[in-house]
């Protein structure tokens, strides 16, 4: 029977240290362990991995090509196939593959009043745009068709100031939000053409169900879950408008909020917040508000952010942090 | 810049030529080789020839090292330059497949990008040029135009700049090449310095022609009014018309006299009795001259025409030969159907006085006083409102001076333009400026940093000592949202700061991603709050702002009120007045409440400018903005979505809220001193009355400066004057009327005063005896002055020199030289269309005095050339080794070929590599010399590493049994035998006798009782007692039986006679 063994007259591994006598057969194993191990440290030696504040993949660069962006603002990640829409300041709308690779893009009709904000994939898998500055939603189908758009200006029902987001809950009712001193959400009945308004809820303000810039919305298992950007704070509502709480403060702490812009959600049930002013990501517990990890940082290189509008979390839990300021997508895990 | 070279070595040296390295080089390693040769023989020869050898290497790498070795990286990739022509010419341009000129030339490139000859990695980009070149798309991969700006047709052509623009922005990691699109008509620059650089730099020029001949053209060529006239002299105007078509053309000439009053035609056929505003003309082709009557003028100062042709709408008189078709045009161009000239009518002087004095109510009135007063004294006056004001400087050139009366600078007053024009027209055209105090003017209305500063005789800040409360001013900076919006922020807080005292406070907010080491948030301080002083500080910091997209207008407005530790907010200033200008779209969110009641409480006011909203309220303003300049006693500007230009202007009068403490008024009365009763200005008014308000100034430290009256202890300027430049200029810092200086408004010698003073300031009247005319020819101004003295004899040897302010209110100095007897001229370059002012001192021996002249350009230089130079073009291909390109075959256009482009290179250098291989040579240079090896042991090392590296690849079988035993049976054996009792052992050296444990025993504990350390050692329970000290007896040396020296010696002596036996053997 030939086997491995260790070298003859050893019992002294090339690190000098002693090691265990072979007990009971078990003569070959630690030398081969030791190797493994030789082998894992050179390559994190070589490699650098394991540093978690760098990015795994960094999307993107400034420019108005295929995958390239102007201060983008906006993305949102279209579970049905494995891709993601971003928006920038150009208002171009750019489809990306789960690898960043550019599947497609259009633009915006009109954009010199101003660029949407936000971009959501509706459960019909178009994609649905709050034209922000334009005061009303842009439905698109993933290959850039226009299929419908539904509002106009106004404080009226039905009518929108500057709509920041859309989301739907689980009878495919979508809210939107929006600003502009006229800060409420809007819950629609899309499934008629046009959209039927149902009913309304929140108004500006700092107080318990006021907002002051509602920017993102997730919503899981009919509980929506809303940035209150300028109010600093998380805002949870049930999905017939009842207030139930909000979370977190103005500061820098864990739990804690300057701006919050972008909000997704990973497969955990964690959110994962955009904070535009401290130019961080924070993966928080969305029963007890809790900040649990933070990425990021201000700055200028990789694993670090200036100005992050949005967030998206693909089905493999990567979280892609839209770094406006730097021009990029940054892709990273918790 | 030596970087694009024609390569066959891939290195090259960077401080020394090869031949300065390869000498510097054989004199070291002559050295090395001398002293190598004569010092290394003790290591044998061939270790000393390669001692020698690793000693040169590391000469060689060290003189590589001081000549700078780069390597030369090629480049494989092509970078195409496209500059276009914008400019209004290529209007001329009709042959072209697509809608536009435009369109059809972005068809044009887009195929040319997508032409499969193109490599992936090749780049495009695009500059557009008129009289100045932008890029409009950087070079890229694929060509994007969709976010280039609408294009300016401008008012010239200057490819020297697109060529140089280009040449700066191609990339020096690529080769190069650039398309010019272009008519091959320039009005301004050097174009062949421009090729010559191309050449220079190996960048081959493609052309693609815009070619045009404009056959049916009717043009203004000329428009000639003479440059002086006398008052009531009647003269006639000229106008020059080209024809370039074939037949007659029929139209009709009108000329429009601009006056003061209004625009009135010229009657054009004086030989009727009623004004004909026009005059029907035929015109032959070519030239044709058309003479127009003027009357005699009964105003002196600046008479301006304007002349106009219209051709007929059957101008030619052709019809078509097709049944249908509409006659052929016979004007191509309307814009060169115009043109514009002026006449200077001499008589007497005039004054300009623009007032701006209002009553408590804000209603103007209370200026009349001073009109009135010099009215009396027979000063011919012009009085004005602000924004009556000239807009050119050629009107101004009507007044002998101007009074400005409670005028500031900025939003409501006198823009930055106006404020220039009239530093001009003191300075360099020998105007007189007056200027009088009120609540808005001097260091209060914004004029400090101005240009008209420059020329006053006193300075608006006041000396530090002069204890007068300070302002404090903080900006708050968000206007990235605009186009260009650094730089109009930079514009706007520049003028700001400027219009500030150096003991004001100033601060500067804005937000950003890294601004939370020095503020709230990410609204940080880009200049903390403190005093100005001479602003190099606050303006450098300025310049490196980098406006962020604010979100909330919280954090910066509780920056600005409360700051933080190390940036104390406006509530910790001492300021009496404290102000705070915002600068956004109003899209950041509003501020809390709370803060808003803050501000209220801390007195301090905030003003908002909207720039470009995304949304607007009822009033046009976003409502966030308009809300908070109502609550906080600020006033809302805007909203701006063009011209931003007048931002500046905004800032300007804003930034004076906090200058108000300038204002000194006194109810007793402000004593006014009497410096020099024989200035001319104050002579024969006898002691002055006091006056009961002033503006704080600071007299200029010059000693040109005169101050004939002076105020307070501390001798604060009531009036000074002195002469600046060409022009004279004064100030009074109390007011003329019946507010601050009331005794001066009753007494009889008010009239007199003002009178004195304008008349001091006022520009002498031209020399009669001299006559200047002034022609534009192309892009060159030409001035001819003939002087004749009053015997009508020539003026020789004058040194006459002067300044043309051209349309672009710059000066250009102009310096006439004597070509005939009394005969003077002088060249000056005129590029853009407009008016041509120029004004000349001349020098003799006896005589000396002011020279006026001026002329207009009319036509637009663009549209002067009515046919493209092919010519030129061609040239410029021929120059460069580019090509003429063919006009709309993208297929054929192949913009990206390589032929005639010259493979560039980056140097890239080595010095990182060099390095550690010269460390390395050290140590190895070192090792040659200094270990002496033993190849055999070389040998057994590597055998042995060999050995323990294959033992851990190899696979060894695991002996029998049999063999094991068979093993274990003649060790048991050796050892017996060896070790047997009673038996001698073989011969040892030294200790031979001792005897070996037996290897097979373990360890047994034989016998022992009670403290096992008995028979191990080791630790016991009790103390051991130390070995006892023999005592040493006196006077004798140490015994040591074995020191340390011999034993030393004793191992030497053993070794030699190992090393001895062995030889033996």
């Amino acid at each position: 029977m030939a086997v491995t063994i260790r070298k003859p007259g050893g019992g002294r591994s090339i690190f000098g240290m002693m090691c265990p006598p072979p007990v009971n057969g078990f003569m070959g194993v630690w030398p081969v362990l030791q190797r493994i191990l030789l082998v894992i440290l050179a390559c994190a030696v070589v490699t650098g991995c394991g540093d978690p504040r760098k990015p795994d993949a960094i999307w993107c660069e400034a420019g108005m090509g295929p995958c390239e962006v102007v201060y983008p603002r906006a993305i949102s990640y279209d579970t049905f196939d494995d891709s993601f829409f971003i928006i920038d300041r150009q208002a171009r709308v750019q489809h990306l593959d789960h690898a960043g690779k550019y599947i497609g893009e259009w633009r915006m009709p009109m954009w010199q009043m101003g660029k949407p904000v936000g971009v959501a994939i509706g459960p019909d898998k178009n994609v649905y745009i709050p034209d922000t500055h334009y005061h009303r939603v842009m439905v698109y189908s993933p290959d850039g068709k226009l299929i419908r758009q539904w509002g106009s200006e106004g404080r009226e029902p039905g009518q929108f100031i500057y709509p920041t987001d859309v989301a739907w809950d689980s009878k495919g009712h979508a809210f939107v939000s929006e600003y502009g001193d006229n800060d409420r959400v809007q819950v629609f009945d899309t499934s008629v053409d046009p959209p039927k308004y149902l009913y309304r809820f929140g108004r500006f303000g700092q107080g318990p169900g006021e907002f002051s810039r509602p920017q993102t919305m997730v919503v899981d298992h009919d509980i929506i879950y809303i940035t209150d950007s300028c109010n600093h704070r998380l805002d949870v509502f049930k999905a017939d408008g009842t207030f139930v709480r909000s979370m977190g403060s103005v500061g820098q702490g864990l739990g804690q909020y300057r701006f919050p812009y972008g909000l997704a959600e990973d497969a955990e049930g964690h959110l994962i917040v955009c904070e535009f002013g401290n130019n961080r990501v924070q993966l928080v517990d969305k029963e007890t508000g809790q900040g649990l990890k933070i990425w990021g940082g201000g700055g200028r290189e990789p694993g670090k952010l200036a100005y992050p509008w949005g967030v998206a979390v693909d089905k493999s839990d990567r979280v892609v942090a839209v770094d406006a300021g730097n021009n990029r997508l940054q892709v990273f895990e918790f | 810049m030596p970087t694009i070279l024609a390569f066959t070595w891939p290195f090259r040296l960077e401080y020394l030529t090869a031949w300065q390295a390869f000498l510097l080089f054989l004199a070291l390693s002559g050295i090395v080789l001398i002293l190598g040769v004569r010092s290394l023989n003790g290591l044998g020869p061939v270790r000393k020839w390669v001692a020698i050898g690793v000693r040169l290497l590391n000469i060689l790498l060290i003189v590589l090292l001081i000549a700078g070795l780069r390597w030369q990286r090629k480049h494989s990739d092509l970078e195409v330059m496209v500059l276009r022509d914008i400019s209004g010419s290529t209007q001329l341009v009709h042959d072209f497949p697509g809608q536009s000129l435009q369109a059809s030339l972005d068809e044009y490139f887009r195929g040319a990008v997508h032409d499969p000859r193109k490599k992936p990695d090749d780049r495009i980009g695009l500059i557009s040029f008129n009289e100045r070149a932008r890029v409009d798309a950087m070079p890229s991969k694929d060509l994007r135009l969709d976010t280039r700006g609408v294009p300016d047709p401008g008012t010239g052509t200057d490819v020297e700049s697109a060529i140089q623009l280009g040449l700066a922005t191609l990339s020096p990691d690529t080769m190069h090449r650039m398309v010019l699109v272009w008519d091959g008509n320039a009005t301004t620059g050097n174009v062949d310095e421009a090729v010559s650089a191309a050449v220079a730099q190996h960048v081959p020029i493609d052309v693609l022609p815009l070619q045009y001949d404009v056959q049916n053209e009717v043009m203004v060529e000329r428009f000639i009014a003479p440059t002086w006239k006398r008052e009531n002299e009647p003269f006639t105007l000229d106008v020059i018309l080209r024809s370039t078509n074939t037949v007659p053309v029929t139209g009709k000439l009108s000329v429009i006299h601009r006056t003061e009053d209004g625009d009135e035609y010229l009657d054009m056929d004086p030989s009727t009795a009623q004004v004909d505003p026009s005059r029907k003309v035929t015109l032959k082709p070519g030239l044709n001259v058309e003479h127009v009557h003027v009357s005699a003028l009964r105003h002196s100062g600046v008479h301006q025409f304007h002349a106009n042709f219209t051709p007929d709408n059957n101008a030619t008189g052709v019809t078509s030969s097709i049944a249908g078709l509409p006659a052929p045009k016979a004007d191509t161009l309307e814009s060169n159907n115009a043109a514009d000239s002026f006449t200077f009518v001499k008589g007497k002087g005039q004054i300009l006085y623009v007032d701006n004095v209002r009553d408590a109510s804000g209603a103007r009135g209370p200026g009349e006083l001073l009109a009135n007063a010099l009215a009396s004294e027979q000063i011919e006056l012009r009085r004005i409102n602000v924004d009556q004001f000239p807009q050119n400087l050629v009107a101004l050139q009507s007044y002998d001076a101007i009074i400005l009366g409670n005028v500031p600078h900025g939003e409501g007053g006198l823009s930055t333009e106006q404020d220039k024009m009239i530093a001009t027209y003191v300075h360099d055209m020998g105007g007189g400026l007056v200027m009088i105090g009120g609540d808005d003017t001097f260091g209060a209305g914004g004029w400090q940093g101005s240009e008209i500063e420059k020329i006053l005789p006193v300075d608006m800040d006041i000396p530090a000592q002069r204890q007068v409360g300070k302002g404090a001013l903080v900006l708050i900076m968000h206007s990235c949202e605009m186009p260009d919006g650094n730089f109009w922020g930079l514009q706007c807080a520049i003028q700001a700061i400027k219009a500030l005292s150096d003991r004001d406070e100033i601060g500067i907010i804005s937000y950003s991603w890294n601004g939370q080491g020095n503020g709230i948030g990410g609204a940080s301080w880009d200049f903390p709050l403190q005093e100005k002083e001479d602003g190099s500080k606050v303006l450098a910091a300025a310049k490196n702002m980098q406006l962020g997209d604010m979100p909330s207008f919280d954090d910066a407005m509780n920056l600005a009120l409360n700051g933080v530790n190390n940036g104390p907010g406006l509530i910790r200033s001492n300021a009496r007045q404290k102000h705070v200008i915002i600068i956004s779209d109003g899209d950041p969110g509003a501020p809390v409440p709370q803060l808003m009641q803050a501000y209220r409480n801390a007195k301090v006011s905030v003003s908002t400018i909207t720039v470009y909203p995304h949304m607007t309220g009822a009033n046009g303003l976003p409502p966030t903005m308009e809300e908070i300049a109502q609550q906080l006693s600020g006033r809302a500007y805007g909203p701006i979505n063009s011209k931003p230009n007048q931002l500046p202007q905004i800032f300007i009068k804003e930034a004076t809220v906090v200058r108000r403490s300038l204002i000194h008024e006194d109810e007793k009365g402000i004593q006014v001193r009497l410096a020099d009763a024989s200035d001319e200005m104050v002579r024969g008014l006898g002691q002055p009355a006091p006056v009961f308000g002033m503006v704080l100034t600071s007299k200029k430290p010059d000693p040109k400066v005169s101050m004939p009256l002076s105020a307070g202890p501390m001798q604060d300027p009531i009036l000074a004057h002195w002469q600046a430049g060409l022009g004279k200029s004064a100030v009074f810092t109390s007011d003329a009327t019946g507010k601050w200086a009331p005794q001066w408004v009753q007494s009889p010698a008010f009239s007199k005063f003002w009178a004195q003073v304008v008349r001091s300031v006022s520009r002498p009247p031209m020399s009669s005896d001299f006559d200047v005319e002034t022609n534009l020819e192309g892009n060159k101004g030409h001035v001819v002055v003939d002087a004749v003295n009053k015997d009508d004899s020539f003026l020789n040897f004058l040194n006459i020199s002067g300044v043309v302010a051209g349309p672009d209110g710059k000066s250009i100095p102009v310096h006439l030289v004597q070509t005939a007897p009394g005969r003077y001229e002088g060249d000056f370059d005129a590029h853009a269309p407009g008016n041509y002012v120029v004004a000349m001192h001349y020098q003799g021996q006896k005589e000396s005095g002011e020279l006026l002249g001026g002329a207009a350009m009319n036509s637009d230089p663009e549209l002067r050339e009515l046919k493209s130079n092919e010519a030129k073009l061609e040239e410029i291909a021929s120059r460069t080794g580019g090509r003429v390109l063919t006009p709309w075959n993208s297929a054929d256009a192949d913009l990206f070929d390589r032929e005639n482009v010259v493979v560039t290179a980056s140097p890239l250098p080595v010095w990182d590599r060099l390095i550690p291989l010269l460390l390395f040579t050290i140590l190895l240079d070192v090792a040659i010399r200094r270990i002496a090896w033993d190849w055999e042991s070389t040998k057994r090392m590597a055998a042995t590493a060999g050995a323990y590296v294959r033992s851990f690849t190899t696979v060894r079988k695991v002996e029998s049994r049999q063999t094991l035993d068979a093993l274990k049976r003649v060790r048991e054996e050796v050892a017996e035998t060896k070790f047997k009792p009673g038996e001698k052992a073989s011969p040892a050296p030294t200790h031979a006798a001792a005897p070996r444990p037996d290897p097979k025993a373990k360890f047994q504990a034989k016998g022992v009782a009670g403290d096992i350390t008995q028979v191990v050692g080791g630790a016991v329970d009790k103390p051991v007692p130390s070995e006892p000290k023999k005592p040493q007896p006196k006077g004798q040396p140490p015994q040591e039986p074995g020191g340390h020296t011999s034993s030393l010696l004793e191992a030497k002596r053993r070794a030699q006679q190992q090393i001895k036996k062995k030889e033996e053997e």
